[in-house]
Protein backbone atom coordinates (compact mmCIF):
# COMPACT_ATOMS: atom_id res chain seq x y z
CA UNK A 1 0.00 0.00 0.00
CA UNK A 2 1.28 3.76 -0.87
CA UNK A 3 2.11 5.99 2.59
CA UNK A 4 -0.27 8.75 0.62
CA UNK A 5 -3.58 6.05 0.77
CA UNK A 6 -2.44 5.49 4.53
CA UNK A 7 -3.60 8.15 7.20
CA UNK A 8 -1.46 11.38 6.48
CA UNK A 9 1.96 11.67 8.05
CA UNK A 10 3.06 15.22 8.73
CA UNK A 11 6.35 16.78 9.92
CA UNK A 12 5.70 18.99 12.96
CA UNK A 13 9.23 19.66 13.89
CA UNK A 14 12.64 19.86 13.37
CA UNK A 15 15.98 20.13 15.15
CA UNK A 16 19.53 19.91 14.31
CA UNK A 17 22.94 19.92 16.94
CA UNK A 18 25.80 21.68 14.27
CA UNK A 19 27.48 19.16 11.93
CA UNK A 20 31.00 19.24 12.76
CA UNK A 21 34.59 17.50 12.96
CA UNK A 22 35.30 15.12 16.11
CA UNK A 23 35.06 16.60 19.67
CA UNK A 24 35.07 15.11 23.19
CA UNK A 25 31.20 16.17 23.69
CA UNK A 26 29.75 12.87 24.35
CA UNK A 27 26.96 11.90 21.94
CA UNK A 28 24.20 12.02 24.61
CA UNK A 29 24.83 15.74 24.70
CA UNK A 30 24.39 16.27 20.41
CA UNK A 31 21.25 14.00 20.38
CA UNK A 32 19.71 15.85 23.32
CA UNK A 33 20.67 19.32 21.56
CA UNK A 34 18.63 18.12 18.33
CA UNK A 35 15.63 16.50 20.26
CA UNK A 36 14.96 19.44 21.95
CA UNK A 37 15.04 21.91 19.35
CA UNK A 38 12.40 19.46 17.52
CA UNK A 39 10.28 19.30 20.59
CA UNK A 40 10.39 23.31 20.31
CA UNK A 41 9.96 23.76 17.00
CA UNK A 42 7.25 21.38 17.05
CA UNK A 43 5.37 23.24 20.54
CA UNK A 44 4.85 19.62 21.51
CA UNK A 45 7.07 18.14 25.33
CA UNK A 46 8.74 15.11 25.39
CA UNK A 47 5.64 12.91 27.05
CA UNK A 48 3.65 13.46 23.63
CA UNK A 49 5.74 11.43 21.75
CA UNK A 50 4.96 7.81 21.82
CA UNK A 51 7.63 6.24 19.90
CA UNK A 52 11.77 6.56 18.87
CA UNK A 53 13.63 5.18 16.38
CA UNK A 54 17.65 6.26 16.03
CA UNK A 55 19.60 6.33 13.65
CA UNK A 56 23.29 5.59 13.91
CA UNK A 57 26.41 3.54 12.96
CA UNK A 58 29.58 3.58 15.43
CA UNK A 59 28.60 4.28 18.72
CA UNK A 60 28.08 0.50 19.67
CA UNK A 61 24.95 -0.94 20.94
CA UNK A 62 22.01 0.27 22.55
CA UNK A 63 22.40 4.06 21.82
CA UNK A 64 18.83 5.24 22.48
CA UNK A 65 18.10 5.26 26.20
CA UNK A 66 20.83 6.57 27.88
CA UNK A 67 20.43 9.72 25.91
CA UNK A 68 16.53 9.70 25.50
CA UNK A 69 16.07 9.06 29.53
CA UNK A 70 17.42 12.83 30.36
CA UNK A 71 13.71 14.11 28.57
CA UNK A 72 11.80 12.34 31.27
CA UNK A 73 11.50 8.28 31.75
CA UNK A 74 8.22 7.53 29.60
CA UNK A 75 8.47 4.13 29.00
CA UNK A 76 8.30 5.03 25.16
CA UNK A 77 9.49 2.01 22.28
CA UNK A 78 13.20 2.83 21.24
CA UNK A 79 14.71 1.47 18.35
CA UNK A 80 18.31 1.64 16.93
CA UNK A 81 18.25 1.96 13.25
CA UNK A 82 21.18 1.07 11.16
CA UNK A 83 21.21 0.86 7.12
CA UNK A 84 24.96 2.44 6.24
CA UNK A 85 24.91 6.37 4.49
CA UNK A 86 20.78 5.81 4.78
CA UNK A 87 20.21 4.73 8.62
CA UNK A 88 18.66 8.12 9.57
CA UNK A 89 16.37 7.91 5.79
CA UNK A 90 15.38 4.11 7.47
CA UNK A 91 14.52 5.59 11.31
CA UNK A 92 12.63 8.23 9.40
CA UNK A 93 10.97 5.70 7.02
CA UNK A 94 10.10 3.70 10.28
CA UNK A 95 8.68 6.36 12.13
CA UNK A 96 6.33 7.57 9.39
CA UNK A 97 5.35 3.90 8.51
CA UNK A 98 4.52 3.47 12.34
CA UNK A 99 1.53 6.99 12.18
CA UNK A 100 0.52 5.98 9.04
CA UNK A 101 -0.31 2.64 10.32
CA UNK A 102 -2.52 4.06 12.99
CA UNK A 103 0.29 1.85 15.43
CA UNK A 104 1.26 5.82 16.91
CA UNK A 105 0.12 9.50 16.76
CA UNK A 106 3.78 10.87 17.22
CA UNK A 107 7.15 9.63 16.80
CA UNK A 108 10.53 10.98 16.78
CA UNK A 109 12.81 9.98 13.89
CA UNK A 110 16.33 11.52 15.07
CA UNK A 111 20.29 10.53 13.95
CA UNK A 112 23.27 11.00 16.18
CA UNK A 113 27.01 9.77 15.06
CA UNK A 114 30.10 10.29 16.11
CA UNK A 115 33.60 9.29 13.82
CA UNK A 116 35.02 5.65 15.23
CA UNK A 117 36.35 2.87 13.71
CA UNK A 118 33.71 0.83 11.76
CA UNK A 119 33.58 -2.98 10.10
CA UNK A 120 32.17 -3.79 7.13
CA UNK A 121 29.82 -6.57 7.42
CA UNK A 122 30.79 -7.70 3.51
CA UNK A 123 34.18 -7.85 4.63
CA UNK A 124 33.10 -10.93 6.59
CA UNK A 125 31.47 -12.91 3.94
CA UNK A 126 34.81 -15.13 3.81
CA UNK A 127 34.80 -13.99 -0.05
CA UNK A 128 38.18 -13.12 -2.01
CA UNK A 129 37.97 -10.29 -4.30
CA UNK A 130 40.84 -8.98 -6.95
CA UNK A 131 41.13 -5.39 -5.00
CA UNK A 132 39.97 -5.62 -1.23
CA UNK A 133 40.78 -2.68 0.92
CA UNK A 134 42.03 -1.39 -1.89
CA UNK A 135 38.60 -0.10 -3.52
CA UNK A 136 37.09 2.16 -0.63
CA UNK A 137 34.11 4.84 -1.69
CA UNK A 138 36.16 7.61 -3.14
CA UNK A 139 38.03 5.26 -5.46
CA UNK A 140 34.60 3.99 -6.88
CA UNK A 141 33.24 7.51 -7.15
CA UNK A 142 35.98 8.16 -8.58
CA UNK A 143 35.90 5.49 -11.37
CA UNK A 144 32.74 6.51 -11.77
CA UNK A 145 33.88 10.10 -12.43
CA UNK A 146 36.14 8.67 -14.56
CA UNK A 147 33.66 7.19 -16.62
CA UNK A 148 31.01 9.72 -16.86
CA UNK A 149 33.68 11.91 -18.25
CA UNK A 150 34.70 9.61 -21.11
CA UNK A 151 30.58 9.17 -21.80
CA UNK A 152 29.58 12.39 -21.79
CA UNK A 153 32.87 15.10 -22.67
CA UNK A 154 32.51 16.49 -19.46
CA UNK A 155 35.59 18.04 -17.67
CA UNK A 156 37.05 17.93 -13.71
CA UNK A 157 35.76 21.56 -13.88
CA UNK A 158 32.27 20.35 -14.47
CA UNK A 159 32.43 17.79 -11.69
CA UNK A 160 34.15 20.38 -9.54
CA UNK A 161 31.23 23.24 -9.79
CA UNK A 162 28.84 20.63 -8.20
CA UNK A 163 31.23 21.23 -5.01
CA UNK A 164 31.47 25.28 -5.77
CA UNK A 165 27.72 25.21 -5.57
CA UNK A 166 27.34 23.06 -2.53
CA UNK A 167 29.98 25.18 -0.45
CA UNK A 168 27.86 28.28 -1.02
CA UNK A 169 25.17 26.68 0.09
CA UNK A 170 26.39 25.40 2.84
CA UNK A 171 28.71 28.78 3.79
CA UNK A 172 25.41 30.09 4.67
CA UNK A 173 23.96 27.11 6.86
CA UNK A 174 24.61 27.56 10.47
CA UNK A 175 24.86 23.99 10.97
CA UNK A 176 27.09 23.09 8.49
CA UNK A 177 30.07 21.28 9.07
CA UNK A 178 31.52 23.41 6.12
CA UNK A 179 31.03 26.57 6.06
CA UNK A 180 33.11 28.46 3.75
CA UNK A 181 32.76 29.47 -0.18
CA UNK A 182 34.98 28.16 -2.32
CA UNK A 183 36.67 29.13 -5.73
CA UNK A 184 36.15 26.89 -9.12
CA UNK A 185 40.06 27.07 -8.54
CA UNK A 186 40.33 26.62 -4.49
CA UNK A 187 38.22 22.73 -5.65
CA UNK A 188 40.02 22.11 -8.33
CA UNK A 189 43.68 22.93 -6.52
CA UNK A 190 42.96 21.44 -3.66
CA UNK A 191 44.46 18.20 -2.18
CA UNK A 192 43.95 15.12 -4.46
CA UNK A 193 42.08 12.50 -3.43
CA UNK A 194 41.57 9.60 -6.57
CA UNK A 195 41.05 10.08 -9.98
CA UNK A 196 39.91 13.79 -10.32
CA UNK A 197 38.45 14.46 -7.00
CA UNK A 198 39.96 16.61 -4.55
CA UNK A 199 39.68 16.77 -1.08
CA UNK A 200 36.87 19.56 -1.06
CA UNK A 201 34.90 17.17 -3.48
CA UNK A 202 34.51 14.67 -0.72
CA UNK A 203 32.22 15.08 2.20
CA UNK A 204 33.55 14.96 6.06
CA UNK A 205 32.88 12.52 8.51
CA UNK A 206 32.37 14.29 11.35
CA UNK A 207 30.10 14.01 14.50
CA UNK A 208 26.28 15.52 14.96
CA UNK A 209 23.08 15.23 15.86
CA UNK A 210 19.38 15.76 13.77
CA UNK A 211 15.76 14.96 14.89
CA UNK A 212 12.37 15.28 13.37
CA UNK A 213 9.04 14.52 15.21
CA UNK A 214 6.27 12.98 12.88
CA UNK A 215 2.43 13.01 13.65
CA UNK A 216 -0.79 12.37 12.36
CA UNK A 217 -3.97 14.78 11.49
CA UNK A 218 -5.07 13.89 14.43
CA UNK A 219 -2.23 14.33 16.70
CA UNK A 220 -1.73 17.69 15.21
CA UNK A 221 -5.24 18.89 15.82
CA UNK A 222 -5.14 17.35 19.30
CA UNK A 223 -1.34 18.94 20.27
CA UNK A 224 -2.39 22.36 18.79
CA UNK A 225 0.46 22.03 16.23
CA UNK A 226 0.50 25.16 13.16
CA UNK A 227 -1.26 23.50 10.48
CA UNK A 228 0.69 26.00 7.95
CA UNK A 229 4.33 24.88 9.42
CA UNK A 230 3.14 21.18 9.14
CA UNK A 231 4.38 19.22 6.02
CA UNK A 232 3.33 16.28 4.48
CA UNK A 233 5.39 13.04 3.72
CA UNK A 234 3.60 12.25 0.30
CA UNK A 235 5.85 8.96 -0.40
CA UNK A 236 8.18 6.68 1.15
CA UNK A 237 10.21 4.54 -1.37
CA UNK A 238 13.16 1.81 -0.77
CA UNK A 239 15.02 -0.94 -2.74
CA UNK A 240 17.99 -2.63 -2.34
CA UNK A 241 20.81 -3.34 -5.68
CA UNK A 242 19.66 -5.64 -8.50
CA UNK A 243 22.27 -6.62 -10.81
CA UNK A 244 23.18 -3.67 -13.02
CA UNK A 245 26.76 -5.53 -14.98
CA UNK A 246 29.21 -2.17 -14.93
CA UNK A 247 26.46 0.37 -15.05
CA UNK A 248 26.79 2.34 -11.62
CA UNK A 249 24.53 0.67 -8.92
CA UNK A 250 23.99 3.87 -7.65
CA UNK A 251 22.78 5.94 -9.81
CA UNK A 252 20.90 2.82 -11.18
CA UNK A 253 19.15 2.02 -7.74
CA UNK A 254 18.39 5.82 -7.68
CA UNK A 255 16.34 5.98 -10.74
CA UNK A 256 14.21 2.96 -9.57
CA UNK A 257 13.15 4.26 -6.41
CA UNK A 258 13.43 7.84 -7.10
CA UNK A 259 10.62 6.89 -10.16
CA UNK A 260 8.76 4.58 -7.41
CA UNK A 261 8.58 7.61 -4.65
CA UNK A 262 7.35 10.09 -7.08
CA UNK A 263 5.15 7.88 -8.87
CA UNK A 264 3.51 6.58 -5.61
CA UNK A 265 3.37 10.50 -4.41
CA UNK A 266 1.68 11.58 -7.95
CA UNK A 267 4.37 13.74 -8.72
CA UNK A 268 6.39 14.56 -12.24
CA UNK A 269 10.24 15.39 -11.75
CA UNK A 270 9.87 18.68 -13.53
CA UNK A 271 7.61 19.41 -10.39
CA UNK A 272 10.13 18.76 -7.64
CA UNK A 273 11.36 22.25 -6.36
CA UNK A 274 13.82 21.21 -3.76
CA UNK A 275 15.99 17.96 -3.72
CA UNK A 276 18.26 17.05 -0.88
CA UNK A 277 20.79 14.35 -2.63
CA UNK A 278 23.39 11.46 -1.31
CA UNK A 279 26.17 13.99 -2.52
CA UNK A 280 29.13 12.61 -0.65
CA UNK A 281 31.80 12.47 -4.09
CA UNK A 282 30.57 15.65 -6.51
CA UNK A 283 30.28 12.90 -8.92
CA UNK A 284 26.84 11.40 -7.61
CA UNK A 285 24.53 15.10 -7.78
CA UNK A 286 25.47 14.84 -12.08
CA UNK A 287 24.62 10.90 -12.40
CA UNK A 288 21.93 11.85 -9.63
CA UNK A 289 19.84 15.02 -11.07
CA UNK A 290 19.80 12.63 -14.51
CA UNK A 291 19.01 9.21 -12.75
CA UNK A 292 15.90 11.10 -10.70
CA UNK A 293 14.63 12.25 -14.40
CA UNK A 294 15.46 16.42 -13.22
CA UNK A 295 17.26 16.46 -16.28
CA UNK A 296 18.47 13.88 -19.44
CA UNK A 297 21.32 11.65 -19.44
CA UNK A 298 24.57 14.06 -19.97
CA UNK A 299 22.83 16.69 -19.75
CA UNK A 300 23.72 17.84 -15.95
CA UNK A 301 26.92 19.35 -16.41
CA UNK A 302 25.15 21.85 -18.48
CA UNK A 303 22.36 22.89 -16.59
CA UNK A 304 24.39 22.96 -13.28
CA UNK A 305 26.80 25.50 -15.35
CA UNK A 306 23.34 27.26 -16.34
CA UNK A 307 22.30 27.79 -12.91
CA UNK A 308 19.23 25.07 -12.61
CA UNK A 309 20.38 23.83 -9.63
CA UNK A 310 21.21 26.75 -7.84
CA UNK A 311 19.01 28.44 -5.13
CA UNK A 312 16.46 30.33 -7.18
CA UNK A 313 17.15 27.97 -9.74
CA UNK A 314 14.08 25.73 -11.66
CA UNK A 315 15.20 23.43 -9.10
CA UNK A 316 17.61 23.71 -5.67
CA UNK A 317 20.04 20.59 -5.33
CA UNK A 318 21.43 20.28 -1.91
CA UNK A 319 20.49 23.93 -0.36
CA UNK A 320 21.92 22.73 2.96
CA UNK A 321 25.10 22.40 1.13
CA UNK A 322 24.33 18.64 1.09
CA UNK A 323 26.88 15.56 1.98
CA UNK A 324 29.84 17.81 0.75
CA UNK A 325 29.11 20.89 2.87
CA UNK A 326 26.83 20.38 5.49
CA UNK A 327 28.69 16.97 6.30
CA UNK A 328 28.01 13.51 6.97
CA UNK A 329 28.06 12.30 10.33
CA UNK A 330 26.19 9.42 8.90
CA UNK A 331 23.53 8.67 11.50
CA UNK A 332 22.02 11.71 11.56
CA UNK A 333 22.47 12.74 7.76
CA UNK A 334 19.18 11.86 6.37
CA UNK A 335 17.42 12.92 9.42
CA UNK A 336 19.28 16.23 8.44
CA UNK A 337 17.85 16.29 4.92
CA UNK A 338 14.20 15.70 6.40
CA UNK A 339 15.07 18.61 8.68
CA UNK A 340 16.08 20.85 5.33
CA UNK A 341 13.28 20.07 2.81
CA UNK A 342 10.76 20.74 5.91
CA UNK A 343 12.28 23.82 6.16
CA UNK A 344 12.41 24.80 2.71
CA UNK A 345 8.70 24.00 2.16
CA UNK A 346 8.03 25.72 5.23
CA UNK A 347 9.32 28.97 3.64
CA UNK A 348 11.41 29.07 6.94
CA UNK A 349 15.03 28.90 5.34
CA UNK A 350 16.27 32.47 5.22
CA UNK A 351 18.56 32.94 3.17
CA UNK A 352 18.97 29.37 1.45
CA UNK A 353 14.98 29.67 0.84
CA UNK A 354 14.17 28.16 -2.99
CA UNK A 355 11.19 30.86 -3.71
CA UNK A 356 7.68 29.18 -3.36
CA UNK A 357 8.96 25.67 -3.01
CA UNK A 358 6.36 23.26 -2.70
CA UNK A 359 7.32 20.00 -3.07
CA UNK A 360 10.92 18.55 -1.94
CA UNK A 361 12.49 15.02 -2.07
CA UNK A 362 15.16 13.70 0.28
CA UNK A 363 17.69 10.63 -1.01
CA UNK A 364 20.26 8.96 0.30
CA UNK A 365 22.02 5.67 -0.84
CA UNK A 366 23.94 3.59 1.64
CA UNK A 367 26.80 1.27 0.87
CA UNK A 368 25.00 -2.51 0.71
CA UNK A 369 23.49 -0.99 -1.89
CA UNK A 370 20.08 0.64 -0.66
CA UNK A 371 18.68 3.75 -1.30
CA UNK A 372 15.69 5.46 0.41
CA UNK A 373 13.89 8.39 -0.83
CA UNK A 374 10.92 10.44 0.56
CA UNK A 375 8.68 13.24 -1.00
CA UNK A 376 7.18 15.81 1.15
CA UNK A 377 4.83 18.64 0.38
CA UNK A 378 4.14 21.86 1.78
CA UNK A 379 0.96 22.56 3.45
CA UNK A 380 -1.85 24.52 1.66
CA UNK A 381 -1.14 27.92 2.95
CA UNK A 382 -4.44 28.89 3.57
CA UNK A 383 -4.35 26.92 6.73
CA UNK A 384 -6.06 23.51 5.78
CA UNK A 385 -3.45 20.92 5.64
CA UNK A 386 -3.50 18.77 2.70
CA UNK B 1 40.75 -24.80 18.58
CA UNK B 2 41.42 -21.66 17.22
CA UNK B 3 40.94 -21.11 13.66
CA UNK B 4 44.03 -19.72 11.65
CA UNK B 5 43.23 -15.68 11.12
CA UNK B 6 41.65 -15.17 7.78
CA UNK B 7 44.90 -13.35 6.63
CA UNK B 8 46.93 -16.75 7.19
CA UNK B 9 45.06 -18.50 4.38
CA UNK B 10 44.63 -16.35 1.32
CA UNK B 11 41.94 -17.86 -1.23
CA UNK B 12 43.66 -19.20 -4.18
CA UNK B 13 41.41 -16.99 -6.88
CA UNK B 14 43.47 -18.15 -10.19
CA UNK B 15 45.24 -20.43 -12.04
CA UNK B 16 48.28 -20.25 -14.49
CA UNK B 17 48.36 -21.26 -17.90
CA UNK B 18 50.97 -22.79 -20.19
CA UNK B 19 50.63 -19.40 -22.19
CA UNK B 20 48.92 -16.39 -21.47
CA UNK B 21 47.21 -14.54 -18.78
CA UNK B 22 45.94 -16.93 -15.92
CA UNK B 23 42.66 -17.81 -15.64
CA UNK B 24 40.31 -16.24 -12.81
CA UNK B 25 38.55 -18.83 -10.20
CA UNK B 26 34.70 -18.10 -10.96
CA UNK B 27 31.48 -20.07 -11.02
CA UNK B 28 28.97 -20.52 -14.28
CA UNK B 29 25.16 -21.19 -12.60
CA UNK B 30 23.69 -24.39 -14.40
CA UNK B 31 20.38 -22.90 -13.46
CA UNK B 32 20.50 -19.54 -15.29
CA UNK B 33 23.82 -19.38 -16.80
CA UNK B 34 25.59 -16.36 -14.91
CA UNK B 35 29.04 -16.22 -14.86
CA UNK B 36 30.27 -14.21 -12.06
CA UNK B 37 33.53 -13.88 -9.91
CA UNK B 38 34.79 -14.99 -7.02
CA UNK B 39 34.26 -18.83 -6.70
CA UNK B 40 31.57 -19.47 -4.17
CA UNK B 41 28.77 -22.09 -3.90
CA UNK B 42 26.53 -19.56 -1.43
CA UNK B 43 23.98 -18.69 -3.99
CA UNK B 44 23.75 -17.37 -7.45
CA UNK B 45 23.03 -13.31 -7.30
CA UNK B 46 20.34 -14.09 -10.28
CA UNK B 47 18.90 -17.05 -9.56
CA UNK B 48 19.08 -18.02 -5.96
CA UNK B 49 20.78 -21.55 -6.94
CA UNK B 50 23.21 -22.69 -4.68
CA UNK B 51 25.38 -25.89 -3.78
CA UNK B 52 26.16 -28.06 -6.89
CA UNK B 53 24.22 -25.83 -8.87
CA UNK B 54 27.21 -23.28 -8.92
CA UNK B 55 29.56 -24.71 -11.02
CA UNK B 56 33.34 -23.83 -10.73
CA UNK B 57 34.51 -22.08 -14.11
CA UNK B 58 37.36 -20.98 -15.37
CA UNK B 59 37.29 -17.93 -16.03
CA UNK B 60 39.37 -15.53 -19.43
CA UNK B 61 41.92 -13.39 -17.54
CA UNK B 62 41.45 -10.28 -20.05
CA UNK B 63 38.64 -7.80 -20.31
CA UNK B 64 38.36 -3.81 -21.11
CA UNK B 65 38.56 -1.13 -19.02
CA UNK B 66 35.86 0.90 -18.50
CA UNK B 67 37.03 3.34 -16.04
CA UNK B 68 40.42 4.04 -14.00
CA UNK B 69 41.56 6.12 -11.30
CA UNK B 70 44.98 7.17 -9.66
CA UNK B 71 44.59 7.16 -5.72
CA UNK B 72 46.74 9.58 -4.23
CA UNK B 73 46.27 8.65 -0.85
CA UNK B 74 44.94 5.42 1.04
CA UNK B 75 44.62 4.83 5.13
CA UNK B 76 44.19 1.81 4.87
CA UNK B 77 46.83 -0.46 7.17
CA UNK B 78 49.66 -1.52 4.97
CA UNK B 79 48.12 -0.22 2.00
CA UNK B 80 50.87 2.07 -0.11
CA UNK B 81 49.79 4.74 -2.60
CA UNK B 82 50.03 6.08 -5.31
CA UNK B 83 48.40 2.87 -6.95
CA UNK B 84 45.50 2.31 -10.13
CA UNK B 85 42.55 1.23 -9.70
CA UNK B 86 40.30 -0.11 -12.44
CA UNK B 87 36.91 -0.97 -13.29
CA UNK B 88 36.91 -3.70 -15.70
CA UNK B 89 34.01 -6.12 -17.86
CA UNK B 90 36.00 -9.03 -18.18
CA UNK B 91 35.64 -10.96 -21.92
CA UNK B 92 33.03 -13.23 -20.10
CA UNK B 93 30.91 -11.19 -18.45
CA UNK B 94 31.76 -10.16 -14.76
CA UNK B 95 32.43 -6.85 -13.71
CA UNK B 96 35.50 -6.17 -11.56
CA UNK B 97 37.27 -3.60 -9.73
CA UNK B 98 40.88 -4.29 -9.67
CA UNK B 99 44.45 -2.93 -9.77
CA UNK B 100 46.84 -2.15 -12.15
CA UNK B 101 50.25 -3.62 -12.42
CA UNK B 102 51.55 -0.02 -13.61
CA UNK B 103 51.62 3.19 -13.44
CA UNK B 104 49.06 5.94 -15.48
CA UNK B 105 45.36 5.99 -16.20
CA UNK B 106 44.45 3.92 -19.28
CA UNK B 107 41.26 5.32 -20.80
CA UNK B 108 37.96 3.25 -20.93
CA UNK B 109 38.24 1.04 -23.77
CA UNK B 110 41.77 -0.49 -23.33
CA UNK B 111 42.21 -3.88 -23.13
CA UNK B 112 43.90 -5.39 -20.49
CA UNK B 113 44.99 -9.29 -19.04
CA UNK B 114 45.58 -10.76 -15.92
CA UNK B 115 49.35 -10.92 -14.17
CA UNK B 116 49.64 -12.99 -11.05
CA UNK B 117 50.75 -10.58 -8.07
CA UNK B 118 51.01 -13.23 -5.44
CA UNK B 119 50.98 -16.80 -5.05
CA UNK B 120 51.06 -19.10 -1.60
CA UNK B 121 53.17 -21.29 -0.19
CA UNK B 122 52.09 -23.95 -2.68
CA UNK B 123 52.30 -21.70 -5.56
CA UNK B 124 48.61 -21.14 -6.16
CA UNK B 125 47.73 -17.65 -7.22
CA UNK B 126 46.36 -15.08 -4.65
CA UNK B 127 46.59 -11.66 -6.18
CA UNK B 128 45.96 -11.01 -9.41
CA UNK B 129 46.43 -7.19 -11.25
CA UNK B 130 45.71 -6.41 -14.38
CA UNK B 131 48.19 -4.90 -17.40
CA UNK B 132 47.93 -3.30 -20.40
CA UNK B 133 47.62 -6.30 -22.79
CA UNK B 134 50.69 -5.40 -24.95
CA UNK B 135 52.72 -5.15 -21.78
CA UNK B 136 51.19 -8.02 -20.25
CA UNK B 137 52.02 -10.37 -23.54
CA UNK B 138 55.21 -9.41 -23.38
CA UNK B 139 55.68 -11.64 -20.28
CA UNK B 140 55.44 -9.47 -17.07
CA UNK B 141 55.39 -12.26 -14.87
Amino acid sequence: MKLREMRPVYVIGIGLHRYRPLSDTPYVRLGLTAVRAALDDAGIAWRDVQGAYTGVTRLGMAVSRPMLRHLGATGIPMTQVENASASGSSAFRLACMEVAAGVSDVVLAMGVDKPAPVQRAESLAGLPSLAGGHIVPFTKYALLADEYMARYGASPADIAAVAVKNHRNGARNPFAHRRKERTPEEVLGDRPIAGHLTRLQCCPVGEGAAAVIVASGEAVDRLGADRARCVRVTASAQRSEELYGPKSFDAELTRETTAAALADAGVAPSGVDVVELHDAFSIEELQYVEAMGLCGEGEAAGRLRAGEFDIGGRCAVSPSGGLLAMGHPVGPTGVGQIAEVTRQLRGEAGDRQQPGARTGIAHMVGVGAVCIVHVLEAAVRDGAAR
Amino acid sequence: MAEPHPAARRAVIADRRPSGPPDLRGIRCTACGRAAFPAQDLGCERCGADGAALRPAALAGAGTVSAAAIVHRHDGPGIGAPFTALAIVLDDGPFVHALLDGDGSPAPGTRVEAVAAGTDDDGGVVEVRFALAERAAGGAE
